[in-house]
């Protein structure tokens, strides 16, 4: 497999390689997260979850979810 | 997906507004959402000095940045717990000051409670052989009124958002919660000269749409979890609250606004089981309990 068309999803300690091509909410069902719990940073910019990944993208999830 | 207002990319979607918003036009859309929420719950006046409960997470930063810059003025209170798991009080702490420090016209006020009453909250819970979150709440409760008292703030001010509101609100459903019920309201009135009027200016914005707004404005927050709360039923009743989202947009928000509009028409009339307050016979603080408050009888039965 051609590596250079994976992208990088971060979340707390977690990392997952996955296709490019794909929406990040595709990406984050995929790694079995609820789309409606994380958000999703490219860059340090947000980026909505309808964005297509790219090659050698890196993307963090941020958790919204806190208790108390 | 672009920007319903100006066709950029958009950052975010909200399909229970059903609106796609970009970095330009969501951030003014929270700060217009929540000075409609301040005025139509008539939380405070533009004139009010307000204290601002700072925990140094997302949801009391957002909140500090929409009211400085919607022009009130507020200050911050941290209250440091003594939580000393992966440094998470000093930590927690560190990003409260972080922001202050780059808000000139705000104070942050810093509560340290290990050092002013010779234990940490943890300690003090182990002690009293209490759950520590539950002693936190009130330790909390307690030290923000008297703040608020001393500096002669008008308003307690606090982060909770839409998913909190509705979390408590299921909680206090499923077990009929009458008192709590009673007392969960976007904004509370003095009822006695030494309690201060609390208001949550974010409760009608959504958990995800106060970390947007905190990661678009590029507020650091610390993101790392309270340790206490780990497992929290909190956080249970949030995840079943979003698989309901997820099937039926916009159901947090009529489950929390038909609340509050069943509240305001007299829905819970008669079940206010909140007694009389006195003042506490040590501290002064408004107290419903004889002689010595919850906090003064902690720490009278606890000493180290």
């Amino acid at each position: 497999m051609d590596n250079n068309h994976e992208a990088t999803l971060k979340y707390h300690e977690q990392e997952w390689q996955i296709k490019s091509g794909m929406t990040i909410r595709h990406a984050i069902e995929k790694v079995g997260l609820d789309p409606q719990s994380v958000l999703a940073i490219r860059g340090k910019k947000l980026i909505n979850h309808q964005t297509l990944i790219e090659p050698e993208d890196e993307i963090l999830l941020v958790n919204v979810v806190s208790g108390g | 997906m672009r920007c319903q207002l100006c066709g950029e990319v958009a950052v975010i979607s909200m399909p229970q507004h059903r609106l796609k918003l970009c970095e330009e036009h969501f951030p003014a859309w929270v700060e217009r959402r929540v000075a409609r929420t301040i005025e139509s719950f008539r939380m405070f006046s533009p004139d009010d000095r307000l204290l601002v409960a700072v925990s140094g997470g997302k949801d009391s930063l957002a909140l500090w940045e929409i009211l400085l810059r919607l022009g009130y003025q507020a200050d911050g209170v941290y209250i440091h717990l003594g939580i000393d798991h992966e440094g998470y009080s000093d930590r927690s702490q560190s990003y409260a000051e972080a922001y202050a420090e780059t808000h000139p016209e705000a104070t942050l006020h810093v509560v340290n409670v290990r050092e002013r009453y010779g234990r940490s909250v943890p300690e003090l819970a182990l002690e009293g052989g209490r759950k520590t979150c539950s002693r936190c709440g009130m330790i909390k409760r307690y030290l923000m009124n008297r703040m608020a008292r001393e500096g002669d703030y008008a308003a307690i001010v606090t982060g909770h958002n839409l998913d909190d509101e509705a979390a408590q609100l299921l909680q206090n459903n499923l077990y009929w919660l009458r008192g709590y019920l009673q007392r969960q309201a976007p904004v509370l009135p003095q009822t006695h000269p030494g309690l201060a009027r609390k208001a949550k200016p974010l409760c009608l914005v959504a958990e995800r749409e106060s970390a947007a707004y905190t990661l678009v404005r590029g507020i650091e927050y610390i993101q790392q979890e309270c340790p206490h709360s780990v497992g929290a039923t909190s956080i249970f009743h949030k995840h079943i609250l979003n698989d309901l989202e997820r099937r039926s947009p916009g159901t947090k928000l009529q489950f929390y606004q038909g609340f509050i509009r069943a509240r305001e028409d007299g829905f819970l009339a008669g079940t206010d089981e909140t007694p009389p307050l006195e003042e506490c016979a040590q501290c002064g603080q408004p107290t419903s309990a004889n002689a010595l408050c919850a906090f003064c009888r902690m720490l009278e039965t606890e000493e180290p």
